[in-house]
């Protein structure tokens, strides 16, 4: 039954972002063609700051209550930030170099924050998953993973707020034409950012669903070895 | 005309690109959980 409600939100998480990006083709009007990019790389930055926001909450929770899940759920919600932040490292670079200079071949500024705090961000979560991954014991992993991703969260506000309180290129949307310095969206194209922010949430939950499967095999591998041991012992 | 095509370019690498990691986290658990099985499935009849 899980299996299905899971299939279920992947079908209609990926309607939704067909759906949409059919109207973001079709109906939104933009001078230039690569501000769709847009809209994909603040719904992959939102993902990967929600996935990181609730892996610190399991990590806590784990930390009170030391049930395994939690640490499991944390690792988990790491491993989709990781691939969310990468991908929206990449597409910001992408679209400094189209913006910027128009392809002047600039695709990275060290003294922009929020380019270089994502960085950051992105390399010491990823440095948590290969840490994870080098320990054995199943609790001092967890309790290890849990205090490292405790440690390591203020990266996330720190990369999301470097662009307000920090000089950086990074441009901020509103629905407001008459504020200067950010980029005026109209009501359809935040109608769109927000309905891919919804489709990328529902297909972060089944991700979550199909992580967890994988520990539950994880587990009973264990115990199946772990008889083993006992009977040839 | 050169920016039209750049932007192009970019827009399909960025879009190509989400579809990728879309992908990928469909298809990791998959095959990490099948192959999870397969070991269960091997030890059980040893």
């Amino acid at each position: 039954m899980p299996k299905l409600k899971s299939t279920y939100l992947l079908i209609i998480s990926m309607t939704m972002l067909l759906v949409n990006a059919f109207i973001i083709f079709s109906m939104a009007s933009f001078d230039r063609m690569v501000y769709i990019i847009f809209f994909y790389h603040v719904a992959s930055a939102w993902l990967s700051y929600i996935s990181f926001g609730i892996s610190l909450i399991c990590h806590i929770l784990y930390m009170t209550k030391k049930e395994i899940k939690w640490s499991l759920h944390g690792k988990n919600s790491v491993i989709i930030g990781v691939a969310f932040s990468g991908f929206t490292l990449i597409t910001g670079s992408l679209w400094f170099n189209a913006t910027s200079g128009n392809y002047n071949n600039i695709y990275w500024q060290w003294s922009d924050y929020r380019q270089t705090m994502t960085l950051i961000l992105f390399f010491s979560f990823l440095a948590y998953l290969v840490f994870g991954n080098m320990i054995e014991n199943r609790e001092k992993k967890a309790r290890m993973t849990a205090l490292l991703g405790i440690v390591l969260f203020p990266m996330v506000p720190l990369s999301f707020f470097s662009a307000i309180i920090f000089s950086s290129l990074h441009p901020l949307i509103t629905p407001d034409p008459s504020q200067s310095g950010y980029i005026y969206w109209d009501g359809l194209k935040i109608f769109c950012l927000l309905i891919n922010l919804i489709a990328i949430s529902i297909f972060y939950y089944y991700c979550m669903q199909e992580l967890l499967e994988i520990d539950k095999a994880k587990e009973q591998l264990d115990i199946i070895i772990q008889k083993k041991k006992n009977e040839d012992s | 005309m050169t920016e039209i095509i750049l932007d192009l370019i970019t827009l399909i690498f960025s879009i190509l690109l989400f579809c990728i990691i879309i992908i990928l986290l469909i298809i990791y658990p998959k095959i990490q959980l099948k192959k999870i099985e397969k070991r269960i499935s091997s030890l059980k009849r040893t």
